[in-house]
């Protein structure tokens, strides 16, 4: 029943330099944003990835894009029974490949250029690299979408400072989509909106993905946008994967200590919930200097002594249900 | 959370007017409202039209000289005298005495007589834009003369030569400005967009220039002029100076628009969409850029003329005959003339209008420039 | 349940307008609210519901631009009696005193408390010194330097900071987010105020961070006794934190009542729809149920019920028209709306 694979990511790090305090000095350390992320985005899907800062997942996200340089591992796309090699590609094949993959900001106000039309907003992933060069079907392009993310057509030649922070996603998502592409990251696509308006634009994604089979990697801190969209969650601490699998299971069953005080720190509004936060000692550590053995240990509720010295392997725990812990049976038991 | 621009008008035509607004409509609604910005654009536009046509504003040449009305103080028009009201506003003859003691020829108001002020008189013969022979002027009394600002120690009207001089040093300020844009532009620009370790060679190199001291600068570049040099050859080799010491503060200011912009989501958007970097400078760095060059341009006028001025006024810029506000300035230096002709400061008194016109001017451009920036918050 | 007698704090008709460039901006409109001894007040509103203004108003602290209507009433009940916060002059020493003594503040982003230029124990030490008096009169013992370090020290160590005595010499920058929050709220805790404002102070933290935070706080106000006014936009928060609730909407209260029962049986069509526009961790792959259309802007706030707009069940020629009054559900709830029977009187 599982689909066939759409993006495959394997050992995937990414590493920026500390630069040194003194002048022209080289790099002195390396911050280990992601650091052997091993993942499979299946076709038609949405992958939830959650994690709280430094995690790591925006820098995951954007490196799935080629958006910044990636250190090592391997990215693979399978495009109609062809696998291209993602890190391989440059220049040119790269800028013609992007059309295959896309990202919709967290920012609405930012991640436009308030200088340029809607319409022209939209048309840009058709325009820019030249995939459509007729002004003629670019304009029926872009309306087929914006009206698919049910903007008025109207709107089309206003500037984005007409629109309020929900519109201005639509219009996010309506260039994320234009060129069709397989695989979309939306990253915090709703943090920055209302609650009320939130629920409206995560309708609209989950809408557009029965539409047009579109793959979403969902990168969010809100647990509960997870639990809402995601067919599968993925659960990153400082740079590594702790946990995998179906939503379902995750918050029904979830083998990580991690994902267990995750869960359990969502603020609920039903009372019959509770509130009973596993409290988690000590701070998220500094991903320059994460901690030998499980990364998780210095704040393990759970910890033992081979959690220090030994990195847990990623392993499937139970059915298509896979996390990072050495005592996952033990303690999910 | 984000919060909502509070600016969004709701509905109907005015509202679909601001909705369609391009960037440069927006920069114009603001910069309107801003009185103060209004009012320093009003001044300079005046300024920059006497310094175009003054030789038709002038009543007379710079240099020419009235021989009876030297140190004159200046002659306000008038409407009523002791002989009565008249709509024509006129000034009152002079007539030569000799002073009693000292035998010197002072001139003497001749309340008795008077000469009316007529638009569009018949002067002394000049060319407009040096090319135009032509002989109307603006204004002036038909026998006589009229010195409105009075007369400096040669007896040359000051109200003309004050004409004269707002062209040389506006033309020359804008030419100096338009110079270090120029040249900020490019090794701004090289800086900001590639970044690294070119960016780190030119920024040390312009903090290097930043850091010279410029009076002295001034000076030694000054005094290299050769003496034979014509006022046109130093005319230029002042806009050059003022140039090559003025790019490095804007440069420095290129270079951090461009850095803030190059991490903006918007362009990694369009780098996320196949953009090439020619579409990305092009569709996106240029059009924002644009009104922040001219902001930048606009704040560092007074500057340019301050040191032009500066130059001048202490003998190491442009000599005489040209004029200048600084070369005006230079009459003023001795003490006789604070006692006897307070009117010759009457050129420092344009510097202050002038340069604080181009900074109220540059503080409403800044403020509308990024019409986008309070929305945002 | 007290009535408004008791209350520590009590607003009454607080309107409070902008003049900006595009016009005037009516933040808030008309609220009324009470905040007793030892209890939390949550205010819960989305983006322009003027959450924040009024309880910046509480404080005096808004921007130039901001005018408070000459009808509003904060009053303030203690020992020494009952002053009237919106009618002390503008930075006058009364309400100097005001700020950081009886009442004390934590906000979203804890560097907009601490400077970066001194130590953060030089900032709590200033803090307690410049309000001895009150201090003084509270904990019955006289504050120099040296005590009022040794009390830093005690409150940071009460909000969880370990190694306390070092971490009281460092700057603020060199603290996490986390432990920056929990230095903030010592710092407003130092003085040991009757109330605390705090302005979504979990909101830019880690959920797991943001469920120590909270704990935190409940558990120092058990302690202290202080009362709270707690402004979130989170409703999951407001359900922990908050006993009662006040559901803001474009500057107006719409809702109000014991936490648990407005959650449960929200009355007011807003209320409803916030609560069912939440994405819930049960349910998953379900459609949302969004609220329809846009927040207005400000500037052009509707007239009668500000939600009409946007409300499923509006009246048209009622809602349009008419401001609904407040009507009481119960003892504990009341609702402005319409369908309620508010008029306005």
């Amino acid at each position: 029943m599982t689909a066939a694979p759409l993006v495959e990511i394997r050992d995937l790090a990414v590493h920026f330099g500390v630069r040194g305090k003194r002048l022209l000095q080289k790099a002195v350390g390396h911050l280990r944003a992601v650091d052997g992320v091993t993942l499979t985005i299946r076709r038609g899907e949405t992958l939830g990835l959650v994690g709280e800062s430094g995690s790591g997942k925006t820098t995951l996200g954007r490196a799935i894009l080629r958006a910044l340089p990636v250190t090592g591992g391997e990215i693979r796309f399978h495009l109609d029974g062809e696998s291209v090699d993602l890190l391989a590609l440059e220049g040119r094949e790269l800028r013609r490949f992007r059309r295959h993959m896309q990202l919709v900001f967290q920012d609405p106000y930012a991640s436009l250029d308030p200088r340029m039309t809607v319409r022209d907003i939209i048309a840009e992933p058709l325009e820019a690299p030249g995939h459509l060069r007729r002004k003629r079907e670019v304009d029926e392009r872009v309306r087929e979408i914006a009206a698919r993310c049910r903007l008025n057509l109207e709107f089309l030649r206003r500037f984005p400072h007409a629109f309020s922070g929900g519109q201005r996603q639509r219009i996010g998502i309506a260039r994320a989509l234009v060129a069709d592409p397989e695989f979309v990251v939306c990253d915090e696509a709703v943090s920055a909106l209302d609650v009320s308006i939130q629920a409206d634009i995560l309708n609209l994604l989950m809408d557009l993905q029965q539409e047009l089979g579109t793959t979403y990697l969902f990168i969010t801190h809100d647990l509960s946008v997870v639990a809402q969209i995601s067919d599968r969650v993925a659960v990153l601490y400082l740079g590594r994967l702790m946990e995998l699998g179906p939503t379902r299971e995750i918050f029904a069953r979830p083998f990580h200590p991690y994902t267990r005080a995750l869960l359990s720190a969502i603020p609920r509004v039903e009372p019959e919930h509770g509130f009973d936060p596993i409290q988690l000692r000590g701070e998220i550590p500094d991903p320059a200097h994460p901690p030998r053995g499980c990364r998780f240990s210095t704040r393990c509720p759970f910890v033992r002594e081979r959690c220090r010295e030994e990195v847990p392997a990623f392993r499937e725990i139970a059915g298509d249900h896979f996390a990072a812990c050495h005592f996952a049976e033990e303690l999910a038991g | 959370m984000s919060t909502e621009p509070p600016g969004r008008p709701g509905h109907g035509e005015e509202a679909l007017r601001y909705y369609t607004a391009s960037q440069w409509q927006l920069v114009w609604w603001r910069l309107r409202r801003h009185r103060a910005a209004m009012a320093g654009a009003f001044v300079l536009l005046l300024f920059a039209l006497m310094g175009l046509f003054a030789d038709f504003v002038a009543p007379y040449g710079g240099t020419t000289r009235d021989r009876d009305y030297i140190y004159g103080p200046p002659q306000i028009p008038r409407f009523r005298d002791g002989n009565g009201f008249s709509f024509r506003p006129f000034v009152h003859a002079l007539k030569t005495e000799r002073d009693p003691v000292t035998l010197r020829k002072i001139a003497r108001i001749d309340t008795g007589k008077r000469r009316y002020i007529y638009f569009f008189v018949k002067g002394e013969p000049y060319r407009l834009f040096g090319l135009v022979p032509a002989r109307t002027r603006l204004f002036g009394v038909r026998e006589g003369k009229i010195h409105l600002f009075g007369t400096d120690d040669l007896g040359r009207d000051l109200f003309s030569r004050l004409m004269y001089a707002t062209g040389v040093s506006l033309s020359i300020g804008v030419l100096g400005v338009l110079l270090a844009g120029g040249l900020a532009l490019v090794i701004g620009g090289i800086a900001g967009y590639f970044g690294g370790w070119i960016d780190y060679g030119i920024q040390r190199f312009t903090e290097i220039v930043r850091v010279v001291p410029v009076i002295p600068l001034y000076m030694g570049l000054a005094a290299a002029f050769p003496r034979e040099w014509s006022n046109i050859q130093v005319y230029f080799a002042m806009t050059v100076i003022l140039g090559l010491v003025g790019w490095p503060t804007l440069a420095r200011r290129l270079r951090g628009h461009l850095l803030a912009q190059r991490n903006e989501d918007y362009v990694l958007a369009a780098r996320l969409s196949g953009a090439s970097s020619a579409w990305i400078i092009r569709k996106h760095m240029l059009p924002s850029f644009t009104s922040y060059i001219i902001v930048d341009v606009v704040i560092s006028f007074p500057y340019v003329i301050l040191s032009e001025t500066a130059l001048s006024f202490i003998g190491l810029g442009l000599r005489p005959p040209t004029m200048s506000w600084g070369i005006l300035l230079q009459d003023a230096q001795n003490v006789r003339a604070i006692e006897q002709a307070p009117w010759l400061f009457l050129p420092a008194l344009f510097v202050i209008v002038a340069v604080l016109a181009f900074t109220v001017l540059g503080d409403g451009l800044r403020d509308a420039a990024d019409p986008y920036s309070v929305r945002k918050r | 349940m007290t009535a408004n007698g008791g209350a520590l704090l009590e607003i009454t008709d607080l309107g409070v307008s902008f003049t900006t460039d595009e016009g005037m901006v009516r933040a808030v409109d008309g609220v009324s609210l009470a905040v007793h001894p030892g209890r939390t007040l949550g205010i819960v509103g989305e983006s322009g519901s003027g959450k924040s203004v009024a309880t910046k108003a509480v404080i005096r602290l808004l921007p130039a631009n901001a005018r408070i209507d000459g009808g509003s009433r904060i009053l303030l009940r203690r020992a020494e009696g009952e002053i009237d916060i919106a009618r002390l002059p503008a930075g006058g020493r009364e309400l100097r005193r005001l700020r950081g003594g009886d009442i004390g503040m934590i906000f979203q982003e804890p560097m907009a408390s601490f400077s970066p230029v001194y130590t953060i124990g030089n900032q709590m030490i200033e803090a307690i010194l410049a309000h001895r008096d009150h201090l003084d009169r509270r904990l019955g013992r006289r504050f120099d330097r040296r005590a009022a370090r040794d009390h830093a020290i005690r409150m940071l160590e009460r909000v969880g900071m370990s190694n306390a005595r070092l971490r009281i010499d460092q700057y603020p920058h060199e603290l996490s987010g986390g432990m920056r929050q929990r230095a903030m709220i010592a710092l407003a805790l130092s003085t040991h105020p009757s109330l605390l404002i705090a302005d979504e102070p979990t909101t830019a933290l880690d959920v797991t961070i943001q469920a120590q935070i909270l704990d935190l706080m409940l558990e120092l106000q058990r302690e202290l006794g202080m009362a709270m006014l707690f402004i979130t936009h989170d409703m999951g928060v407001i359900a922990r934190i908050a006993e009662e609730v006040a559901v803001m909407y474009l500057g107006r209260i719409v809702e109000r009542g014991p936490t648990r029962e407005v959650i449960r049986d929200p009355a007011h069509p807003y209320t409803r729809g916030l609560l069912a526009a939440l994405p819930r961790v049960e349910t998953s792959r379900r459609r949302l149920t969004p609220v329809p259309g846009d927040i207005p802007s400000p500037l052009q706030r509707p007239a009668g019920c500000p939600f009409h707009t946007r409300c499923p069940r509006r009246m048209p020629g009622l809602c349009d028209r008419e401001v609904p009054a407040d009507t009481a559900l119960d003892a504990r709830r009341s609702v402005a709306c319409h369908l309620f029977g508010g008029r306005a009187s």
